[in-house]
């Protein structure tokens, strides 16, 4: 046994959503994200079990030295439905308060941005934060995302209008590249 | 050599499951496909499944001239958190464009949601070369917020787009 926790990244079981509903629904969960107090544990279930289309679930579980199992962490990526924006996906990423910013958030967002780089070939990967985010946003500048966008009055937190940042990740160039059409440019 | 513009007749009222020919029309029409996130060989059923079936977070607005449909206008309202918002996309038949078409459904557009849904932040996306498109947006206050690189596919090519917002406090 080790004496340091192990993170594990993995795909959503079916009862997650007891482990991560309180995360989301947590005040560190409504600063950073964009869900309302007082929501029904049963549409988060929903939400969770039944995403719309396109939509991957990566959960991040730590073993304790206990021997203990901790869920605390998920990442949404939901790749763009229209067709002619099919090469972009959006990721959200909550974390427990014990973990915001520092090694599990990034060791998620690594594999993450791994789904998208190595397994679905995106060119353009999305994140919207609020605007004064700025551990969040040093954090994705080193795994090359660039902030494009200041979206004024972007949404409501705790009593107040907050603006957001609009943040864009281009699949490197180093990545393996899907087969070229022909006639390219 | 001038460009004879016609100041038009234009009524906007809420758009009809019955638009849905003259709506389709408007796809097909000029450069409309390359302008927007629309596909080529669209299918003509699923415009009318659309709007036979509005999803219920949609206003949709039309222009009329002389009893056909000639430009169209849609509002995506947001939930919860972000309930202040809408956003907002258009597209003018290829025959009529220049002619205070897009302004008068503009017009419609802003007063509906400032003055009647509360709405303080208009959003859009619109590709960085669509100066005409661009400089309608301006001209009802949309600012430039930010480049969205690669943001759509389009004949070949990913182009960039503006997002551009009009906020009142």
């Amino acid at each position: 046994m080790t004496d340091f926790p192990t993170l594990t990244l993995r795909g959503l079981r079916a009862d997650d959503w007891m482990a991560l509903q309180p995360i989301v629904a947590s005040e560190t969960g409504l600063h950073d994200a964009l869900d309302v107090p007082y929501a029904s544990e049963e549409a988060f279930r929903e939400r969770l079990t039944n995403p719309p289309a396109g939509t991957h679930t990566l959960v991040a579980e730590l073993m304790l030295p206990s021997g203990r199992e901790r869920v605390v962490g998920l990442a949404w990526l939901r790749v763009m439905v229209a067709p002619r924006r099919r090469h972009t996906a959006t990721l959200q990423i909550v974390v427990h308060a014990d973990y915001r910013a520092g090694e599990i958030e990034e060791a998620i967002l690594r594999a993450a941005l791994d789904l998208t780089d190595n397994w679905l070939a995106l060119r353009r990967v999305e994140m919207r934060l609020f605007a004064d985010d700025n551990a969040r946003a040093e954090m994705l500048a080193r795994h090359g995302f660039v902030q494009e966008a200041v979206m004024r009055r972007y949404a409501v937190r705790a009593g107040e209008v907050v603006d957001g940042w609009l943040l864009a990740r281009l699949r490197p160039v180093g990545a393996q590249a899907p087969a070229a059409g022909k006639g390219g440019a | 050599m001038t460009r004879k513009v016609t100041r038009l007749d234009i009524l906007v009222r809420g758009i009809e499951a019955d638009d849905w020919e003259d709506v389709a029309a408007i796809r097909e029409s000029g450069n409309v496909v390359f302008h927007t996130l629309q596909l080529p060989y669209f299918s003509r059923d699923k415009i009318r499944d659309r709007l036979e079936n509005p999803p219920a977070d949609m206003v949709g607005l039309v222009a009329v001239v002389g009893g056909i449909v000639v430009g169209q206008l849609g509002l995506h309202l947001y939930a919860g958190r972000r309930a202040h918002t809408a956003a907002l996309g258009m597209m003018v038949h290829g025959d009529y464009q220049h002619r205070g078409v897009g302004t008068a459904l503009m017009e419609a557009a802003v007063e509906l949601t400032e003055r009647w849904m509360g709405i303080t932040r208009l959003e859009l996306e619109v590709y960085t070369d669509n100066a005409p498109a661009i400089a309608l947006y301006k001209k009802f206050g949309f600012e430039v917020e930010g480049t969205l690189r690669e943001y759509a596919l389009r004949d070949g090519q990913y182009v960039d787009s503006y997002l551009m917002a009009r906020v009142r406090q």
